[in-house]
């Protein structure tokens, strides 16, 4: 297959485990890394490839001083499927990753066959640039201080629940700070606050969309940003459904990956 | 299967496991406690698992009573009966469809009883009128033909298009076997319920989980019941617990695992 061209695409640090089709392909949210799917690795790679990629600019991959919008983003994991050739790749996407898997299964229809976003979709209004310039995120990453501003934003609003493990509340947000201000300041601009495409309304493929225990949107309001997307919605947890609630995520990632195995093959 | 005896109906129930919390669970409309054989087969390692035929359902007998006599109310007071022939108290009841509503009565009417309770699958309608109650469209449906055959008809249409056909024959098929009159008029006595406010009745922990063709949202569920946690299984119809067990049992073990402890684990 012809490469097609898409630079200057960073070369992402990524994780290959397993075999078996269809292919996983994790993105993490923003200021994460590989780490943050760690028990679907553990619990997938017996059955399935299994493909982690760290992000531009975040885990152990390089942090070019520009290109962190989503688009961007998407588009280093796009090489890396053309790298690697892969096809019929169920894409699995956290947060931010949601918005990127999806603008990876636009710019790569014929490697993506399914995509399955965890807390990622929300029923927001897509915010125009002067919105995204004056969003409070945005001046605590900006300033000196950003690694406490970090911290305090890793832990706060919808982040975790009142009983959320006590090691994740400390150890997510002491690992999100250490993300360089460049990668954390970019990527929130251009990728976690930029937050809707008109495209991804015309995507072709099955998605399922898993929602974690204090979200407030029903299946309806994600199916007018994703027709015909699968809704789930768990318990007891905070953001990091894949860390706080694996057994029932897994469980429904079972049911979602059965469903698609033949398209997927 | 063991019987108890509430008053003049003896009703069949099984009884597995041995743990705290006891796990009670209670069937919808034309059901039977064979339709939770999977949450038995999971549970029992970990909890005491109780399952009832309510009255006129399953292998229970279903005496000529007058619809008074299938409401949510009675359905309540024989599983609090057999909770205190059996010295169980703080169990967590589990209930499928009009079964929710039944746990949910049940908690309300018997909090020493009910630490906690998982509705699965129910609405919460306000109750039907009396005039209006003969052309509701499931007595319409029932009247228009055979009774079991209508009955069937219904189970299937609980299902999803991508459902397991054999798993929605049977489940059919085990529902039509239910007697016309104790259907009928546990279906009768329902629809007069206002099921809202059993709802706002409870302040047990609620874990409400829905199917994945729901309408309803975690907005709705929470203005009605403020404390209560909504979750949604992905891949099935109204028999959720048949058809993605897994999902329900992760459900419902993290639901457990946050309860608030219970009196004798703080002693």
């Amino acid at each position: 297959m012809p490469s097609r061209r898409r630079s200057p695409a960073v070369p992402l640090h990524h994780i290959d485990e397993g075999s078996g089709d269809p292919v996983l392909l994790f993105i993490h949210g923003w200021l994460r890394s590989t780490a943050d799917w760690s028990k679907q690795a553990r619990a997938y790679r017996g059955r399935h490839r299994v493909i982690r990629v760290d992000l531009r600019g975040h885990g152990r991959s390089p942090a070019p001083p520009g290109g962190y919008t989503r688009r961007r983003l998407a588009s280093d994991v796009a090489a890396l499927m053309d790298d690697l050739d892969l096809s019929n790749v169920v894409l699995v996407g956290h947060s931010m990753g949601c918005g990127v898997a999806l603008d990876v299964a636009v710019a790569a229809p014929r490697r993506v066959c399914a995509l399955a976003l965890v807390d990622g979709v929300g029923p927001r209004e897509p915010m125009s640039r002067q919105e995204i310039e004056a969003h409070p995120f945005l001046s605590a990453v900006t300033g000196p201080d950003y690694r406490e501003r970090i911290i305090e934003l890793a832990a706060g609003g919808m982040s975790f629940t009142p009983r959320s493990d006590p090691r994740l509340v400390r150890r997510i947000p002491r690992e999100s700070a250490r993300t360089p201000q460049h990668v954390a300041v970019g990527s929130l601009r251009g990728a976690v606050l930029a937050n809707r495409s008109a495209a991804w309304g015309r995507i072709r493929r099955p998605i399922l969309c898993v929602a974690s225990s204090g979200v407030r949107i029903s299946a309806a309001q994600v199916r007018e940003v994703l027709p015909g997307a699968e809704f789930g919605q768990v318990v007891g947890s905070g953001h990091w459904v894949q860390l706080e609630a694996a057994p029932q995520l897994h469980a429904m990632l079972d049911v979602f990956f059965a469903g698609v195995r033949e398209r997927c093959s | 299967m063991p019987t108890f005896t509430h008053g003049d109906v003896s009703l069949h129930y099984t009884d597995a496991g041995a743990r705290d919390p006891a796990l009670l669970f209670i069937h919808g409309w034309s059901s039977s406690a064979r339709h939770w054989a999977p949450q038995a087969r999971h549970f029992r390692r970990r909890h005491r698992v109780l399952r009832i035929d309510l009255r006129g359902h399953g292998r229970s007998p279903a005496p000529d009573l007058p619809v008074s006599g299938y409401s949510i109310p009675r359905h309540a007071e024989d599983l609090a009966a057999l909770l205190a022939e059996l010295g169980l108290a703080g169990a967590v009841a589990v209930g499928h469809s009009s079964g929710g509503w039944v746990a949910l009565e049940l908690a309300a009417r018997f909090p020493d009883l009910v630490r906690a309770v998982v509705v699965v699958d129910s609405g919460f309608d306000p109750p039907v009128p009396a005039e209006e109650l003969e052309g509701h469209p499931i007595l319409r449906h029932l009247r228009k033909g055979p009774f079991a055959e209508q009955i069937a008809r219904s189970y299937r249409g609980m299902f999803r298009d991508f459902s397991d056909p054999a798993l929605r024959e049977r489940t059919a098929a085990e529902a039509a076997r239910t007697p016309p009159h104790a259907s009928e008029r546990t279906v009768r006595a329902n629809l007069r319920t206002d099921r809202a406010a059993l709802a706002r009745a409870v302040s047990q922990p609620v874990l409400c989980v829905y199917a994945s063709n729901t309408p309803r949202s975690a907005r709705e569920i929470r203005e009605l019941m403020p404390h209560a946690q909504f979750a949604q299984v992905v891949g099935a119809g109204h028999f959720l617990q048949l058809e993605v067990p897994a999902q329900l049992h992760a459900m419902i073990r993290r639901f457990l695992e946050l309860l608030p402890p219970g009196e004798e684990e703080e002693a």
